[in-house]
Order: structure tokens, then sequence, then C-alpha cells
């Protein structure tokens, strides 16, 4: 049960953004960055890309959930707490070897691609033509839901065991962001589950690249 | 052409008188007294719809918002309305009803009741101060336990607080049919001056043990969740309005489900929840006229099942 209708959300959305403004194209810039280490990945690319998703996931803990949203939900601390959690694995895998980015250009790569993409442009896209307006628009880095898909599109392009841990907080958040769609309807959150979850399914059958 | 009778009539006449100016001191003089039920535990009268304001009052800090949410405690207040009830758990809807407390003047007839929600006895004390700052007010009228929690630790702070006079009543909460057990033990035990439940026409389980139990210990009711948030109305508002509702003065389905709550004798206050101005003015419709008696309730049940 969501103590807030999606009318609230939408005006949150727009006084979280103006609060946070220039924050957005700093972002993005980023998320732009990312997605072409993503794609041509090169020495270091894996902890650079690791570091930037463990900042955008502590941003989306510490100040959206724990700062702004804790006002209007009382669940809010506990989902900054779940953010901070994924940020601190992010830390640990980027610390270590970092995220094993290798694309190739297959389907679960490609999809990867996608999602990431559709997370990063897509988003905020749909909260423009859906009614809720840019203003209230989810941006990457800032806001969980295009974190947590622009994370699941980049986990889809790397390799090693790692990932599957990393993908755990982000699928269940796609649930969550299921339910918010239903009891809501608020239409971008329909793209977590909808994106997401098949994405991971589509890593599940990735074949292991011949040597 | 298809007419579609739930968005004729009363629901559009009253969204348009909502906007005129002191529409609800016509309305009262026109529809007659309030009914009223009165507080066992001192014979204090309350009307019999209050307000509930999960979901609908948390608004954040959107001034338009807010503004919009004045103007439906504007509405609640101009028509009668006294109990107003809240939460700690309902995120910002104690500041945004402490706003607009304060645009329309602090209402003198304000009934305030809000709840304490932790597990920490020791937090509770500042949890309820914070509430209390949040609407403006110098003290709660009523303060319950929210959803039984930490009941045995809240209950001995809430005694003490009301020896000191720093709150009028005590009572304890749960809602959506939950742990009505536990609810009953404790309605046993303590002396408490209001609980609060779920009972509607669909979710009648009060009527077994809790509502009789309340009456039997002195204890006033208000009862939560009247629509099942929006769910009842949804779901006969496609239907009918059977003409026998004109006996006891219900104009549309809010006002014959609230009725129905309202009519059981043990019943203190329904506190159902809105955001809009028009609806406020149709739930307090149901605070005016007549009221179904036995055999009336039984046929309205016998209606609801049957669509």
């Amino acid at each position: 049960m969501f103590p807030y209708d999606a009318e609230v959300l939408a005006s949150f959305y727009a006084l979280y953004n103006a609060a946070v403004w220039p924050a957005q194209a700093i972002a993005l810039a980023l998320a732009v960055a990312v997605l072409w280490l993503g794609v041509a990945p090169r020495r270091g690319s894996g902890r650079v890309i690791g570091a930037l998703l463990t900042a955008g996931w502590l941003w989306c803990g510490l100040v959206f959930h724990l700062y702004h949203f804790a006002d209007l939900d009382f669940m809010a601390p506990v989902y900054g707490w779940v953010f901070v959690a994924q940020a601190a694995l992010l830390a640990w895998v980027s610390i270590g070897r970092g995220l094993d980015l290798k694309f190739r250009a297959d389907t679960c790569g490609l999809a990867g691609l996608a999602v990431a993409v559709v997370a990063v442009f897509g988003l905020p896209l749909i909260s423009g033509v859906t009614g809720a307006g840019f203003a209230s628009a989810r941006v990457v880095g800032l806001a969980p839901g295009p974190t947590v898909l622009f994370t699941l599109g980049l986990l889809m392009l790397a390799e090693g065991r790692r990932r599957w841990l990393l993908m755990v907080i982000p699928l269940l958040w796609c649930a969550v962001a299921g339910l918010s769609a239903s009891a809501l309807g608020v239409v971008e959150a329909w793209a977590l589950p909808i994106l997401g979850i098949p994405a991971f399914l589509l890593c599940l059958g990735r074949r292991r690249p011949t040597p | 052409m298809i007419v579609k009778p739930w968005l004729t009539s009363r629901r559009v006449v009253l969204g348009g008188l909502a906007a005129l100016p002191f529409t609800g001191r016509w309305s009262r003089a026109a529809e007659g007294a309030p009914i009223t039920r009165a507080i066992p535990s001192t014979g204090e009268k309350l009307p019999v719809i209050g307000m509930g304001s999960w979901i609908t009052f948390n608004v954040g800090d959107d001034r338009g918002l807010r503004d919009a949410r004045a103007e439906v405690l504007r509405e609640f207040f101009a028509r009668g309305g006294k109990v107003i009830d809240c939460s700690p758990m309902y995120g910002t809807s104690a500041s945004v009803i402490g706003y607009g407390l304060e645009k329309l003047g602090r209402p003198p007839q304000l009934f305030s009741a809000s709840k304490v929600w932790t597990w920490a006895q020791g937090a509770g004390p500042a949890q309820m101060e914070e509430q209390r700052e949040h609407w403006g007010i110098e003290r709660f009228d009523l303060m319950q336990v929210h959803n039984l929690l930490n009941w045995d630790g809240h209950l001995a702070t809430l005694r003490e607080m009301k020896a000191a006079g720093r709150l009028r009543y005590l009572g304890i909460t749960t809602s959506h049919g939950r742990r009505h057990d536990e609810l009953e033990r404790v309605m046993k035990r303590e002396p408490l001056d209001f609980v609060q439940f779920t009972y509607n026409i669909l979710d009648r389980e009060a009527e077994d043990r809790l509502l009789p139990l309340a009456a039997e210990r002195g204890q006033a009711v208000l009862v939560n969740r009247p629509f099942r948030r929006k769910g009842l109305i949804r779901r006969f508002e496609q239907h009918p309005l059977p003409d026998w509702a004109a006996e006891f003065d219900a104009a549309n389905w809010p006002q014959f489900l609230l009725k129905f709550i309202v009519s059981h004798p043990a019943v203190t206050c329904a506190i159902p929840a809105t955001s809009r101005a028009d609806h406020m003015a149709e739930n307090m419709g149901a605070l005016y006229g007549r009221l179904p008696d036995a055999a009336f309730r039984r046929r309205m049940v016998a209606y609801a099942e049957s669509l």
C-alpha cells in the first residue's frame, strides 16, 4: 500500500527536481559517458562504471529516499538503506576487479544496451508525454527507477558471477515498481518490470563465449 | 445517448454548490441539525461523520495541492464536521492538516485525533509532540495507539498524558479487519475512551463481537475504511441507488454507505477520507436527515450483497 497517489508523486518529483537542479545535467552527461564506456570498454572501464553506479545508488539511497522521500512515504527509510546496501555491493566490486564489461553484439548485449538507453532517455520521455510533464521526469542517478533499470542494462553487458549478486536488489526493485505502477497507474514505473525482468531472463540463457 | 446516473444529480450539483461562498452554512440550515452521538466516557457529543486523512492529505510541499486540501477542510467544517483523524504513518498529512487549519483561522469546533505509531515506548512522546506541532494545536483531543503497535507501553504513556491534561481521550486502533482477537482482549482489559476499526456494509465482522463489546464497555467507536478506500463506491456506483434510500435521506451511494455504518447504535463516528471538496460535500450529507432502522439495514445489506 502506497500512502500517496500518482498526482502527489508527480508533484513530489517536480519539487525534487527543482531542489537538486542542475544535478540532472551532470547525471545525464555521466550516464552517456558510462554508456560509451560500456559499449567500448577500455582499461579501467569496469572500475569507473562501478564507481559511478555506486555514486548513483548512494545518491538515491541517501538524498532521494532518506532525505526527500521519507517525508512522503514511511517505507522510504527502508528503501533508502536497501539502496545504500546496493551501493556498498557495487563499491566492493569496483574496489576489487571492477565490473567485467565485455560488450558483445548478441541478443543479451543488445538488449542490455537498449535497456540502459531507455533508462537514460526513455523514462524522462515517458514522463513528458504521459501527462506528468518533464518537470517531474525521473533522471538516472537521481531517481530510483531509471537508476535501477540503467544498472540492470549495464550488468547485462558484464560477465562473471558477481553480476548475478548485483542484480538481486535491482530485480526486487522492479517488483516494487510493478506494484507501484499497478496501484497508482504510474506509466513509467511499468518500464521496470516490463523491461528489467525479461532482460534478466534473457541473460540467464546467454551462452558463454567460446575461447 | 447513454445516461450515466452516477455522473448526474447530486455529485454534480454539490460539486457546483461547493464552489459557492457560504454553501455549507446554507446547506446546514436547509438540512436541519446534524446527527450526533455521545462519547460514552463523558457524554460529549460528536457529529457522526468525521474525516480521515490516509493518502488524501499526504500531498507533500506542493502549495496548490495544500490549498486544495484546505478547501476540503473548509467544506468539512462548513457542513458541520468536527472529528479529523490522522497518524504519523500518513507522511505529510499532519502538516497539511495544520496548514489547512491555519488557513481557515483555526476552527474552534475541531476535534483532533491522531495516533502514536512506533515500536519504542520511549519514542512515543516525541512523535506525538511532533504531530501536535504539525497540527498547530495546544493538545490533541484524542490520541490512539496505531494498529496495536506496542499498545501496552503506549497506553501507559497515554494514561499519564491524560492525567496531566495533555490529551482528553485515549484509544486504540486497527484496520482492514486485522487482529480483532487481540483488539477484543485489549477492549476487555483496558479502560479505553475510543476504539477504531473497520466496519462497512460488506465488512461486518465487527457486528459480532467488537461493536457489542464497545457498547458494553462504554467505548466510543470510530469507523475507518467505510468505503474500503474507493472500492465500494466504484463497485456500487454503476448500479442505481434504490428508491427506498430516500426514506432515510440517502441521496447517493456515499450517503447510503455512511448511513448504514452510523445507524449502528454502537458507532460514534465514521471517518471517510477524500481529497475533493465535492466528495466531502456528498459525505457530509450523511450527517443530516433520517437514519435507516433495523429493517432498512437488513434490506441495505441484502441489496449491496446482490450487486
